[in-house]
């Protein structure tokens, strides 16, 4: 019963998600070039975003170097499409880092109120009290500069939003009658959770998800640029802005090329986002 | 009221208290031991020891954290060793600095962050709304570094218009001090007039489709008089918590730009300090700021509860 309903809803959800406009449409296309390029980034280009040459420093775009290269002679288009590689893969796995906690905290503050959830709840608060970027600053320190610690470190600032939403949901998830008749048949807490509560959760659950990715790549690229994130020689985008300041007024390029990226991906990973909730779960409007 | 004032008071010392544990921790948590760190390699057994003891490492956990509360109580944040300095005289150099810059953005991103969003949701649909609509989504997605860079490289470096790093303090020559800050609070105001924007249209438009609004209208009262005496004054209440909420995003904003223009604020200091390893200005830092932020979250809560009573049932549950 209540698959098929969903399934019906999928279909207008999909209609109503590519039904805003070109400019979804436009988005949807520049994250799959992103994806792409993040993947098949070997096969796109001959060089090695770390293969440094002194014979080729500062070069300006040529059939060989299609958009120059850098201050030691690194291919600026491979470091770029590189990039693409880091700030998705960190992206992605922040999100899931914080999706996977914050679901956990916030099922248990939700469905045990009581001084699990006051104390869940609380620290939550107090989290949120310090700004992200210090918080993550930080962490960084604890957990290294590689992308596993950077998506951690990035994880962790964001479980709040997920705690919040689910807290929200499941309090009202739980009053419905089929909870209560799972209780009274003798099913355990853990598979009323797992098996009603959590399903329903998951159409916010996915915009959350999608509204958060952006967010996460921004505060990647922000810790990589404050030299507290992901740090040289890999390429990612932040590191590059902020290793190109230093030539900013000879070869303007190296720095402006890579924030260039951040913001079309994370623009179009917002837009894509908007459109998710719009579909998916429109009392999240403005909440998120 | 008193009931939920109260409430809300023990709140935020709930909260005060668990991120005070959490500053606390932070230099235990942190990797390698404090003294070394402050040091360096080379030195002698006896040197550790004895900054060991000056920082009161050697005491139990307990008693350090008391000495530590009631240390910062009496205005002593400790003692840096990266500056030779008391860290309460930083701070009280560096909090001004990064307030001159904070500030002035937050008041430009409320004043036309708010104008925007209204214009935007009375407008909704034309083109002026799906104008400000994407304005306020490329602002929310561009790098706060980045715009600092293309300001420097623009309007710094190609017109030479204004000074590209360095801060002047508006006291000594308040000319100097708006050249420097222009760039660093209108980069600053960018993200933040965004998401007011975001947020002020979407309240307003909840407002606009309230059934009060047509009722009005069925007795003629125009439009514009509608929307402005009351639609306006109620979808105000919330974003005063959004301007409050601007304040945790200023603060990570202000790091990013006191390092793309080079200012020496507090955001500045703990990006150093974390680098350097000098957790007294970390513990310090974090707690202030976290400090500010939630009396200025009980605050704005509590103002909220004042105007609105539902607000109070709702949240004076603790």
């Amino acid at each position: 019963m209540q698959n098929s309903r969903n399934h019906l809803l999928f279909r207008e959800q999909l209609s109503i998600f590519f039904g805003k406009g070109s400019s979804i449409w436009i988005c949807t296309a520049i994250v799959i070039i992103f994806a792409f390029t993040a993947i098949f980034s070997p096969i796109l280009t001959p060089y090695n975003p770390t293969d440094i040459s002194f014979t080729d420093i500062m070069l300006g775009s040529s059939s060989t170097h299609l958009l120059g290269t850098d201050y030691l002679g690194r291919d600026l288009f491979t470091r770029l499409l590189y990039g693409a590689r880091i700030s998705l893969i960190t992206g992605i796995l922040a999100c899931s880092i914080a999706a996977i906690a914050g679901i956990f905290l916030g099922l248990l503050a939700g469905y045990f109120e009581g001084l699990i959830g006051q104390v869940i709840m609380r620290l939550t608060d107090a989290q949120l009290s310090i700004p992200p970027l210090i918080l993550t600053m930080v962490l960084a320190s604890l957990f290294g500069g590689g992308i596993v610690g950077v998506s951690i470190v990035v994880g962790i600032s964001m479980v709040p939003m997920y705690t919040r939403i689910l807290y929200g949901k499941v309090l009202t998830i739980k009053e419905n009658d089929y909870v209560l008749a799972a209780k009274l048949v003798g099913s355990k807490n853990s598979s009323i959770l797992l098996k009603h509560v959590l399903p329903n959760c998951f159409p916010s659950l996915i915009v959350v998800f999608t509204m958060n990715l952006g967010y996460a790549i921004m505060l990647e690229a922000a810790l990589s640029y404050l030299g507290l994130g992901i740090t040289a020689p890999t390429p990612a985008w932040g590191s590059m802005v902020s290793e190109g300041f230093k030539y900013l007024r000879s070869v303007p390029r190296i720095a402006i090329l890579p924030g260039l990226c951040v913001l079309l991906l994370v623009i179009s990973v917002n837009i894509i986002g908007d459109g998710v909730r719009d579909s998916l779960d429109p009392r999240l409007r403005g909440k998120i | 009221m008193a009931v939920f004032i109260l409430k809300r008071i023990f709140i935020s010392i709930i909260l005060i208290f668990i991120i005070s544990l959490f500053a606390f921790s932070l230099m235990h948590i942190l990797p390698g031991d404090p003294a070394r760190m402050v040091l360096g390699e080379d030195v002698k057994q006896e040197d550790i020891d004895r900054l060991r003891e000056k920082l009161n490492l050697n005491k139990p956990l307990t008693e350090q954290y008391y000495l530590w509360i009631k240390g910062m109580i009496n205005g002593d944040f400790g003692y840096s060793i990266m500056y030779s300095r008391p860290v309460g005289d930083i701070l009280a150099e560096r909090l001004p600095r990064t307030l001159s810059i904070g500030i002035p953005a937050i008041i430009i991103a409320a004043v036309v962050g708010i104008l925007l969003g209204v214009v935007s949701a009375i407008k909704r649909g034309s083109w002026i709304d799906q104008f400000i609509t994407l304005l306020s989504t490329i602002g929310i997605g561009t790098p706060t570094f980045w715009i600092g860079i293309l300001g420097i490289f623009f309007l710094g470096m190609k017109l030479k218009l204004l000074p590209i790093q360095g801060f002047v303090n508006p006291s000594e020559n308040f000319l100097e001090y708006i050249r420097h800050a222009a760039m660093p609070v209108f980069c600053l105001a960018i993200a933040l007039v965004a998401s007011v924007v975001r947020q002020t249209r979407s309240n307003m438009l909840d407002e606009i489709n309230q059934d009060y609004v047509r009722t009005a209208r069925a007795n003629g009262i125009k439009r514009s008089s509608i929307f402005l005496k009351h639609s306006l004054k109620n979808a105000l209440i919330p974003i005063v918590t959004v301007i409050a909420l601007q304040v945790r995003i200023a603060i990570g904003g202000a790091l990013i730009i006191e390092a793309v223009f080079n200012i020496a604020g507090m955001g500045q200091l703990i990006r150093l300090a974390v680098l350097n390893r000098d957790y007294l200005i970390v513990q310090g830092v974090v707690f202030v700021i976290a400090l500010v932020i939630v009396c200025l979250n009980s605050i704005v809560d509590i103002l909220y509860g004042l105007i609105d009573p539902q607000i109070r049932l709702v949240r004076g549950k603790l």
